[in-house]
């Protein structure tokens, strides 16, 4: 086999193992009740450390905190109150007043969370909780642990019925939207006389002859996303629709409660527009949008009745990634609930280069393809499969466009010291920034249905990129994060009778997709472990023309020997840094090795320390060897 | 018509006059609390009086203790735009989940937030009683406790002390088996905020994350921001969009060292 690609092979067997021992034979000796802190009772409890750390008013034991009687970690009930928390040492627990189980969570019964039905709202609680929360509130305990999902538990909250309850008061006949129970509760109270419960009717109701009329404005409330009328006593009515202003029916009774009374105006979506918002409140949080009072300024117009509309939670107006207070400009708008992954990268200002991913690939540039293929695909892949031709008939071999275009993102653009990964989020017409792990330890994943992305930051399986040997493995991304790289190698050839090496082609190694980053500024890190594998003598030997003797004649002989560092015909003179393939094949192993070789940063910009470099050296001839 | 005299003694007369009303303002001044009590005046409620007497301290303090997840002063914490987010879960290692250091999150804030008012609003349930001794009441505390209670969208400052005071026909019980109390309210939803705290640090013990987007799903009215700093640390800042209430802490579980991780290896070693 090819040397160059033993020596690779080797090379990244070897960081493997390194890497493999530095996961697991990260340990520290002793475990420390208290670690010293600002002063010695105020560190945090239950650590694994040297010994000089922990603090000498607590004990102290020579294993892992794990292994030990106080110091290890399992579920934390408060009885009284229901509460369990997991991963708690004994200790810690012991100190709070607590009751400890070694148990995991989900293997206690009392700590298992259901759903707790409260008047009108609910909770994701322990039974116990509930019983707690129900006390409080001085209501009957409702517990449902077969609902053990905290969206199902949200979604199964019905409010209870409401209508109308009319009384007598100063002479005058009141009216107040209320449930049955409050109105009985009010006729107990003895305050009001001739009280009475009308379920299904609104209070504007004509034949309850009450003091309140229809079109008393609207108004948003707590709770609920959309935007309610008001009779002229302040009551919520129903849902606000400028179609029915005037219409009587929609004033007597409640949505729902007879056959021709509804709400008909559609949902309001995020992106609906002015027009709708004017005249129809039917919000929905879900769909984008919810209840909001106009204010000076609003672009909205004039609202058909009323001071509220449904504001849009889309966020349209583009971010500030790193909160500078410009936004940068961002041409796409998000649905509110969107989430999609953002790069710092270089350029003049690095918050004009966000350039986003999707599958875990960068779409810039389809060179890399997809792994994660939706059913339907046009490259006619079924669900769930992997086709990795795909990649082949993108042609990513050496000296192709798309290879070349490969290095310049990977060089160029990404991969480069400081860069990170970013999820962005929409929510309530804001974005929010989320940066994944530093050092590129996470990347972000994207992926979307109906144009609606989903990201979220996941780790950067990088770790076990150069054990693959295939394209199939190296790609699987669901195992890792890795691409099928073509490598610059040189294999053995015979010239008239010479040997020489000649650019091999069919050479590939798998490396990671996006490698980790250092920390560069500490005084101990790994750029100096790591980068220096890629560092390397190349020794080129000029080549001169002697004379030998062949076939009873002087002819002339070409001396070469070590590596080739030029390519074959040329010369190596002056101040010539080297050129060609072994140039190429060391930079290519620092783009993949981490934040190693001749890179900017991702402001654009170059280091302070020289860091890596090709330089030239001439010797003299040594006449003793060749 | 006057005479040079006369006009002489008018000015003299209300001189005098205006001296006088001088001294009975200062008076009034001085004594004000006595007079008035002597007259009934001034005698607040005690529900009121409390309020006026501890309620900006008791905000201040919730304020100071909701950015400072949880604490007056944080023993162990990370510094963030001049914030100080202690740690509610953490471990000093790499690759390892973090360990909780304060299971009971509303417990250990209630107690927090009353030992950082007991001295003054003890202060001010003396002075209650003061007062209404000196308007002439009879005032008799049995044993009892005060203590803070965080509540859906309210925190109160209770005082459960059974306290009789008496004037003549006149008596009013609180505490005890009356059932009235004397507290101070105050409308704050850290009690919400808590429980969304008290999920992501579940989650953080158990998985070494937790996902952000679904409490703002969940709870319209929420936000929960998640920076991840470059040692390892979470912070997390959890507010409401409406009345801007908000907790912020900081967790390290499961954080990954940069690069292959040999520099901290070799340095542990």
């Amino acid at each position: 086999m090819n040397k160059k690609i033993i020596l690779i092979f080797g090379m990244f067997f070897l960081v493997s193992i390194i890497l493999t021992s530095g996961v697991f034979a990260q340990s520290v000796s002793w475990c420390c009740e208290k670690l010293l802190g600002i002063d010695q009772s105020a560190g945090m409890w239950c650590q694994n450390a040297p010994q000089s750390s922990c603090s000498p008013l607590y004990r102290t034991l020579s294993t892992s905190c794990e292994a030990s009687d106080y110091c290890k970690p399992g579920t934390c009930i408060e009885q009284a109150e229901g509460i369990c928390t997991a991963n708690t040492p004994k200790r810690v627990c012991d100190e709070k007043g607590g009751y400890w189980r070694e148990e995991d969570m989900d293997q206690l019964p009392q700590c298992q969370l259901g759903c707790c039905f409260i008047g009108d709202q609910v909770a994701f609680v322990t039974q116990t909780r509930c019983g707690s929360l129900a006390s409080e509130y001085g209501l009957q305990i409702n517990f449902r642990a077969d609902i053990n999902n905290e969206l199902e538990c949200i979604m199964s909250s019905s409010p209870k019925v409401r209508g109308a309850c009319a009384y007598d008061a100063n002479g005058v006949r009141d009216c107040e939207m209320l449930t049955k129970k409050e109105c009985n509760d009010l006729q107990a109270g003895a305050i009001y006389e001739n009280v009475m419960f009308h379920e299904g009717f609104l209070c504007s109701a004509p034949e309850l002859n009450t003091i309140c009329d229809p079109r008393g404005g609207t108004t948003c409330v707590e709770g609920k996303d959309e935007v309610y009328f008001m009779d002229t006593c302040g009551n919520i009515a129903n849902v606000y629709d400028a179609d029915k202003v005037d219409t009587l029916a929609y004033w007597t009774y409640l949505t729902g409660a007879v056959d021709n009374v509804e709400v008909e105006c559609d949902v309001v979506e995020g992106d609906a527009t002015n027009t709708i918002r004017r005249t129809c409140g039917n919000c929905d949080y879900y769909s984008g949008s919810t209840c909001t009072k106009k204010k000076f300024g609003d672009d909205i117009g004039t609202i058909a009745y009323g001071d509220y509309y449904c504001r849009s939670l889309d966020c349209t107006e583009g971010f500030d990634t790193d909160r500078s207070g410009v936004i940068e400009s961002d041409e796409k708008n998000y649905k509110h609930g969107e989430s999609w992954c953002v790069i710092s990268g270089p350029d003049s200002a690095y918050k004009n280069n966000l350039i986003t991913v999707k599958n875990g690939v960068i779409i810039e540039n389809e060179i890399l393809g997809t792994a994660e293929i939706q059913s339907g695909d046009e490259n006619g892949v079924g669900a769930g499969e992997t086709k990795t031709n795909i990649r082949e008939d993108k042609n990513l071999n050496r000296g192709s466009n798309a290879y070349e275009e490969w290095k310049e993102i990977l060089q160029e653009k990404f991969n480069l010291p400081g860069t990170r990964h970013y999820r962005a989020l929409c929510f309530n017409g804001e974005v929010l920034i989320e940066p994944c792990a530093d050092f590129r330890q996470e990347i972000c994943m994207e992926s979307a249905t109906d144009d609606f992305s989903n990201a979220a930051c996941k780790l950067n399986m990088w770790q076990n990129c150069m054990e693959q040997t295939d394209l199939k493995h190296c790609e699987d991304r669901t195992s890792r994060d890795c691409v099928w790289l073509p490598i610059t190698s040189q294999k053995e050839e015979w010239d008239k009778g010479d040997r020489i090496l000649v650019a091999d082609n069919e050479a590939h190694v798998c490396v990671p997709a996006f490698g980790p980053g250092f920390a560069t500024w500490k005084e101990e890190n790994d750029a100096a472990l790591i980068c220096a594998r890629a560092s390397g003598d190349c020794t080129t030997i000029v080549k001169r023309w002697g004379l030998e003797m062949k076939d009873g004649k002087s002819a002339p002989k070409r001396i070469a020997s070590g590596e080739e560092c030029i390519r074959r015909g040329e010369k190596l003179f002056g101040v010539d840094k080297g050129t060609g393939e072994w140039r190429e094949s060391k930079s290519m192993m620092t783009w993949f090795l981490g934040d190693c070789g001749e890179k900017k940063n991702y402001m654009n910009k170059y280091g302070a320390d020289l860091g890596s470099m090709f330089g030239a050296e001439r010797e003299p001839w040594r006449s003793d060897l060749y | 018509m006057f005479n040079r005299g006369e006009k002489r003694g008018q000015v003299t007369l209300f001189i005098i006059i205006a001296i006088i009303i001088v001294i009975l303002g200062v008076l009034l001044f001085l004594f004000w609390d006595t007079i008035s009590l002597s007259f009934g005046f001034g005698l607040q409620d005690p529900n009121q009086f409390m309020e006026k007497c501890i309620k900006e301290d008791l905000q201040k303090n919730l304020e100071i203790i909701s950015t400072q997840g949880g604490y007056m002063s944080p023993p162990h914490y990370f510094m963030y735009r001049d914030d100080m987010f202690s740690y509610l879960i953490y471990t000093n290692e790499y690759y390892k989940l973090g360990v909780v250091q304060e299971p009971f999150l509303k417990k250990h804030i209630e107690e927090e937030l009353f030992a950082s008012v007991q001295e003054k609003a003890m202060r001010c349930f003396e002075e209650l009683k003061e007062k209404y001794r000196k308007a002439g009441y009879s005032v008799n505390q049995g044993d009892g406790e005060a203590r803070v209670e965080l509540l859906p969208k309210r925190v109160i400052l209770e005082f459960n002390y059974p306290l009789t005071m008496t004037k003549g026909e006149e008596r009013n019980i609180f505490g005890g088996s009356s059932g009235k109390t004397i507290s101070v309210v105050l409308h704050n939803n850290i009690y919400e905020l808590i429980g969304i705290a008290s999920s992501i640090i579940n989650a953080e013990a158990v998985y070494g994350d937790a996902e952000t987007k679904y409490y703002m799903l969940y709870y319209h009215d929420l936000k929960v921001e998640k920076k991840k700093q470059s040692e390892g640390t979470t912070l997390y800042m959890i507010s409401d969009i409406n009345n801007g209430n908000k907790f912020q802490f900081a967790t390290r579980s499961l954080a990954w060292p940069p690069g292959y991780g040999l520099a901290e290896m070799l340095a542990n070693e």
